[in-house]
């Protein structure tokens, strides 16, 4: 019994610096929207999904 | 539009739900900006699949505004494409579910006309618009109905 602990604290420690990793990852940056990078990728997503295009036409000030 | 709206996680979550998104530099792309006549930035199109346009607006709007027109803007697609059910639940909502918005009074318009593609009862169609009268009597709409819903009456 006290070796199955022991084996399992020494996962749990031994597996903290991934889970730090991890949690960093889901944080990530800010939630944004996944811009597709041409019209014609654009296009061939909104044929497999049956979505429509959302064209945004910007200018940087 | 990237400071305030696009960021929104309300406008993330219904383009990514509603849309495949893309969007180009207008000062840069000048062939998608010839293909789609854009006059000025910041211009939202409409497309489906095929790249067939149903919908544009100009200008910079916030989250309150901006969820509206997209959902206006596929009661149109579907109104264009003949799906009139369609059109009308997208219609109906943008009325229901944002009524102090912009762009309800002319969604409201549109609920009228297909209540008649729907019917082609003429009194649904005039029950329809003047609730535009009441809810909306300063639109540009409630001007356009007002005719209609008058001679109807006489």
């Amino acid at each position: 019994m006290v070796r199955y602990v022991l084996t399992f604290l020494v996962a749990a420690v031994s597996m903290t610096p991934f889970a730090k990793t991890v949690l960093a990852d889901d944080k990530g940056g800010p939630p944004a929207i996944v811009w597709e990078k041409t019209l014609s990728d654009a296009q061939g997503k909104a044929k497999a999904s049956g979505k429509p295009v959302l064209v945004d036409f910007y200018m940087i000030a | 539009m990237d400071t305030v709206t696009y960021p929104n996680q309300s406008v993330i979550d219904y383009i990514a739900k509603n849309f495949v998104p893309v969007r180009y530099n207008a000062q840069t792309s000048a062939d998608a900006k010839g293909k789609y006549r854009v006059l000025w930035a910041p211009t939202v199109i409409l497309l489906d699949p095929d790249g067939t346009e149903y919908h544009r607006f100009n200008g910079f709007l916030p989250p309150e505004e901006f969820i509206p027109q997209l959902e206006f803007g596929l009661g149109k697609m579907a109104l264009e494409k003949q799906d009139i059910k369609t059109a009308g639940t997208q219609m109906k909502q943008v009325v229901e579910k944002y009524p102090k918005s912009d762009v309800a009074p002319e969604a409201q318009y549109w609920v009228g006309v297909i209540a008649y593609q729907l019917t082609h009862d003429v009194n649904a169609e005039v029950n329809a618009w003047k609730k535009i009268i009441e809810d909306y009597p300063n639109s540009i709409w409630a001007k356009k109905v007002s005719c209609a819903v008058a001679c109807i009456k006489e």
